[in-house]
Formats: structure tokens, C-alpha cells, sequence
């Protein structure tokens, strides 16, 4: 039986992937270079990692941002995106960047789109994402997804017991 | 996993990738050099083998950082470089437009780069101020400006539309944020990735070996 709770689920899947595909689309549509410089002016990270991180960050926030809007492999997704987002936190609660000089915009979602969440709202925005993807991945059955539609993977299955000699 | 999501996990990226490839194509090309300008401010001899365009503003803690990298890069490359300066005033800065529109006002009386040192050079004083416009005019005396044109000029709107002008420019190449340079057309956004990459891709612009392999050469490092 569905329970009214289950429902509430589905609000919050799809509102932890909407925030990273719209993150990430909107990085994709810039220079990558806007990113970079962002991701470097944290001083936080190794910079030989900088410019593989500025190409390939946007791209993990998108897919996986539409995988759990659609509901697919729900689970995986919800723990990438949760260790994504204990990342994001991570990073800005070490940034003495940040901190000096209190940055009003992370570039977390583009720098050009009509959202602009100065970088405290940004950091309580991952820390609930953080514990939301961990209670997603929690979730066994997930309602209106493509995981539903598609059939449980073979290791959800429940065992077919059977006789030892056959029928 | 069986058969049906792989292949609906491929068909998804696939169609994500196929979108944002196409969204990208139909983006509208645009290089600094066909930009809406002011008067051009530069620094350097206009030949120069290679151009640096600095979108920049006044009030931005990052770009007075860069300054010190901008200053190494002259030291280092001298009549190879030169420098080109675009307004890019942010609105969240409160007194940044009228800091550029006082920079502007001296670039009319030829003495931009001297204004625009100083406004870097007391970024911890004027911004705090309740009202700039006393530190704008005591700068503009200190250079010995002509203080009334230079006041005619601070309250003149049409001074203001062509900075906007300008930053309209700048959000065409879609820059987003101060300071964004272009070396030659190379994009790099913030101070660290100018101090980083700078001198590697003004060597490479102008044929130098790395500082690697020439000892002589000037460091990228700071010193």
C-alpha cells in the first residue's frame, strides 16, 4: 500500500536532482574557464586538479541530477550525489577564501543564470542534500521512477524458492 | 542491472550530451576584441604581441590581488605585453560605479592608469566611505586633473551609459566574474588562475621555451 509519505519522497527526489542538473546544465552552457577560476580561487584544492574537476564536475551534477529526477538507479545516484554534496561542503567550510573574504557567489550554479544563492545558502543547501541522498539511498522501492517501471535489478528480486528436483 | 536500464542509462546520457552539444553550437561566438568599448585604456605599446583585456572592478578585493601578477607579467615580458582595461562594475559593490566613472573621467584628461592605481591602492578606504565622491575629487587633485571638468564629467550620465555599455559588452563574452582576463583570446577568470597560467601561456604566445628548460628566464613563481 502507497503511503502518503511515500509521496513526499518523490517531492524531495526530484527537488535533489533538479538542484544539481540545473547546477550543472548551467555550468555547461558557460566557459568552462568561469568554473576553473572559480574552483581555483577557493585555494582548497590541489590546482593540477582544478581544470579536471572544472570539466567534469558540471557533467556528474547534470546526469545524475536527471537520473534521480527520472528515478533511475535511484539508490547509486543518491550516493554519488550525496558524497558530491559532502564535497561542496567540505570545500567551502575549508576555503579560507571564502571565509577572508566572504564571497558572495560560490559559481555553484553558473554565475550567469537567474539563481544566485550567496555561499551560506549554498552550504546549508549541500548539508541538506547531504542527509537527503543518504535517506534516498535508504529507500528500497522509490514511487513514479524508472526504477519502478523498469523492474527491480536481479539482486532486488525476491529468491524464487524451489524443490531441490525441479517442479 | 539488467538489459533495459543499461541501455535506458545510455540512451539518457546520450540524450543529455546530444542537448548540451547542441546548445553550444547555437551559441553566438564572440570574441573580446569585437567588444562595445570606451575609449580604449591601455598599457603598453599598442603592437604588442600579445594582448592581455582585463575585465576588472574597482571595488573587487580579487581584482586588486591580480594587480601584484599584472605587475610581475610587465616586469617580466616589458614591450612583449600590453594591457587593455574594460569596466565591469558588479552591482553588488555599492560604490564600484562611481569609482569606474571617476577611472573613466581621468582616462579624459589622459591619466587613467594613475587613477586606476590609486583606486586599487586605497580599495580598503573609499568603498567604506558614506559617500566616495571627497576621496574621487582629492585623487583627481593629486594628479594634478582639471577638477572642475573632472566634477562636469562625475555628474555626466552619458559617462555612465558608456560604461554600461562596456560591461554590456563583457556579459556578452559571458563573464560572470572580476577580474576575467583574456591572453590573446585565452579566457582565465580570477587572480590564482592569472598568477598560475599567465606567464605559461604568454611564453607559449610568444615562442619562449619554459622556464624549465631557460634558467635566464623570468620564474612564473613569486618570489
Amino acid at each position: 500500500m502507497i503511503k502518503f509519505q511515500d509521496f513526499g519522497w518523490v517531492l524531495l527526489r526530484v527537488f535533489m536532482g533538479l538542484v544539481f542538473a540545473y547546477a550543472g546544465y548551467m555550468k555547461l552552457l558557460e566557459p568552462i574557464e568561469n568554473f576553473r577560476g572559480a574552483l581555483a580561487s577557493y585555494e582548497v584544492l590541489p590546482y593540477a586538479l582544478v581544470p579536471l574537476l572544472a570539466h567534469t564536475v558540471p557533467w556528474v551534477e547534470l546526469i545524475f541530477g536527471v537520473f534521480m529526477i527520472a528515478g533511475y538507479a535511484v539508490r547509486p545516484t543518491a550516493l554519488v550525489l550525496s558524497f558530491l554534496a559532502l564535497c561542496f561542503v567540505l570545500i567551502i567550510a575549508s576555503s579560507s577564501a571564502i571565509l577572508e573574504r566572504g564571497f558572495k557567489d560560490c559559481g555553484c550554479f553558473g554565475q550567469s543564470g537567474p539563481i544566485r544563492l550567496t555561499v551560506y545558502q549554498v552550504f546549508i543547501l549541500d548539508i541538506l542534500n547531504f542527509f537527503l541522498g543518504l535517506k534516498l539511498f535508504s529507500i528500497k522501492r522509490h514511487l513514479f521512477s524508472l526504477d519502478a517501471w523498469l523492474g527491480p535489478a536481479e539482486a532486488d528480486r525476491p529468491v524464487q524458492k524451489s524443490l531441490p528436483f525441479g517442479k | 542491472m539488467n538489459a533495459k536500464k543499461i541501455i535506458t542509462g545510455v540512451l539518457i546520457v546520450t540524450a543529455l550530451a546530444a542537448g548540451i552539444w547542441v546548445i553550444r553550437k547555437n551559441q553566438r561566438p564572440v570574441t573580446a576584441d569585437a567588444q562595445v568599448r570606451v575609449e580604449e585604456k591601455i598599457k603598453g605599446p599598442a603592437k604588442a604581441a600579445v594582448k592581455i583585456v582585463e575585465y576588472s572592478d574597482f571595488e573587487c578585493p580579487a581584482c586588486q590581488k591580480a594587480q601584484v601578477e599584472i605587475k610581475r607579467i610587465f616586469e617580466a615580458f616589458g614591450p612583449q605585453v600590453n594591457l587593455v582595461f574594460r569596466h565591469f562594475p558588479l552591482e553588488s559593490h555599492r560604490w564600484s560605479g562611481l569609482a569606474h566613472q571617476a577611472a573613466e573621467c581621468a582616462s579624459r584628461q589622459g591619466h587613467f592608469w594613475e587613477y586606476h592605481d590609486r583606486l586599487f591602492n586605497d580599495q580598503l578606504i573609499w568603498p567604506k566611505a558614506v559617500n566616495p565622491y571627497e576621496d574621487f575629487m582629492r585623487y583627481a587633485g593629486e594628479l594634478n586633473l582639471d577638477l572642475q571638468a573632472f566634477g562636469a564629467c562625475l555628474a555626466d550620465s552619458r559617462i555612465r551609459e558608456d560604461i554600461l555599455k562596456e560591461k554590456t559588452g563583457g556579459k556578452e563574452l559571458m563573464i560572470t566574474a572580476t577580474p576575467t582576463f583574456f591572453i590573446n583570446g585565452e579566457r582565465l577568470v580570477g587572480p590564482m588562475e592569472l598568477q598560475t597560467r599567465a606567464s605559461e601561456i604568454i611564453r607559449r604566445e610568444l615562442g619562449l621555451t619554459p622556464p624549465e628548460a631557460s634558467p635566464a628566464a623570468p620564474s612564473p613563481e613569486k618570489p
